[in-house]
């Protein structure tokens, strides 16, 4: 199944009765993994990558894949995510009613990427 | 510790936290948690970001006198440069003399440094340049991601704790 980030994200607001302007909070949480993914990749540049970046950086002509690898950045931006909504689910389960945990898990788990062993202890 | 998954409910019960909120009087919503969260979350990454751009000054060229002097003068402050970033020039600051002129390390940061740190926080140039790394396909790991991060929660539930918090 495909998933469209976007779309999860607003069902998961939906159900948890968030009041405020879900495209923007949705907007904002993709930015921060972007930018999470974006500093995790820094971080592991070579010393000579890092110095490199800095000069094309100055010089205003970046080619990205010299740094960063298309595979790299998606798994930088997979791991961001996951982080980050786990973080994010985490903080706000204690404000949610049983009805909205059981809505929001059922919903989840029914996206298709659960392994079918799987099940509540 | 309560695992009152017995029935059809996926969440164990928490009778004890509805009870401490009741008797404080206060439930934060979730819409408040959510906001709350956010903003704690974007403050930590884009400290990270300035903590990126701080280690450029490290490499530029800027002397350890020239950046120590920042530091003591305040040029180099607050939302420019994260904690991890004000501790590594502390450090520097520690080693050499601080009575650096200040037109010379203004003339620097404002000639090079300042320039590459403004570009290198800024939250658009990170998320461009994810985009450009992923060559625009990024929505597919994001949204999986997005399972997988529920799911690494959601396998931690048996040490939900009476403060109503999964640790």
């Amino acid at each position: 199944m495909k998933q469209v980030p976007e779309q999860i994200l607003r069902h998961v607001l939906t159900i948890v009765g968030y009041k405020g302007d879900k495209g923007e909070f949705i907007e904002e949480f993709i930015n921060l993994c972007k930018q999470q993914a974006f500093v995790d990749m820094h971080q592991a540049l070579s010393p000579e990558k890092v110095k490199s970046l800095r000069s094309a950086v100055e010089e205003k002509e970046i080619n990205v894949s010299d740094y960063f690898s298309k595979e790299v950045a998606q798994t930088a931006l997979t791991n961001a995510t996951q982080k980050h909504f786990g973080e994010y689910i985490q903080s706000i389960l204690p404000t949610l009613s049983e009805d909205q945990k059981n809505e929001l898990d059922f919903y989840l788990s029914s996206l298709g990427t659960l392994p079918k062993s799987y099940s509540n202890p | 510790m309560i695992e009152s998954d017995q029935g059809n409910k996926r969440f164990p019960q928490n009778p004890q936290m509805e009870a401490v909120s009741a008797s404080e009087g206060i439930k934060e919503t979730p819409t408040e948690a959510s906001k709350s969260w956010l903003a704690t979350a974007k403050k930590g990454v884009l400290g990270l970001l300035d903590g990126a751009a701080g280690s450029y000054l490290l490499h530029q060229g800027v002397s350890s006198g020239d950046l120590s002097a920042l530091l003591i003068d305040g040029m180099v402050a607050g939302d420019l440069l994260n904690q991890a970033g004000k501790a590594g020039i502390e450090v520097l600051s520690r080693k050499v003399p601080q009575q650096k002129p200040k037109d010379k390390f203004v003339e620097r940061v404002a000639g090079v440094g300042n320039a590459i740190m403004r570009m290198y926080t800024s939250e658009t140039f990170a998320i461009a340049m994810i985009n450009a790394a992923t060559h625009g396909d990024w929505r597919q790991a994001l949204g999986s991601a997005l399972i997988a991060g529920y799911m690494g929660i959601r396998s931690l539930r048996k040490t939900y704790d009476t403060a109503g918090n999964w640790n």
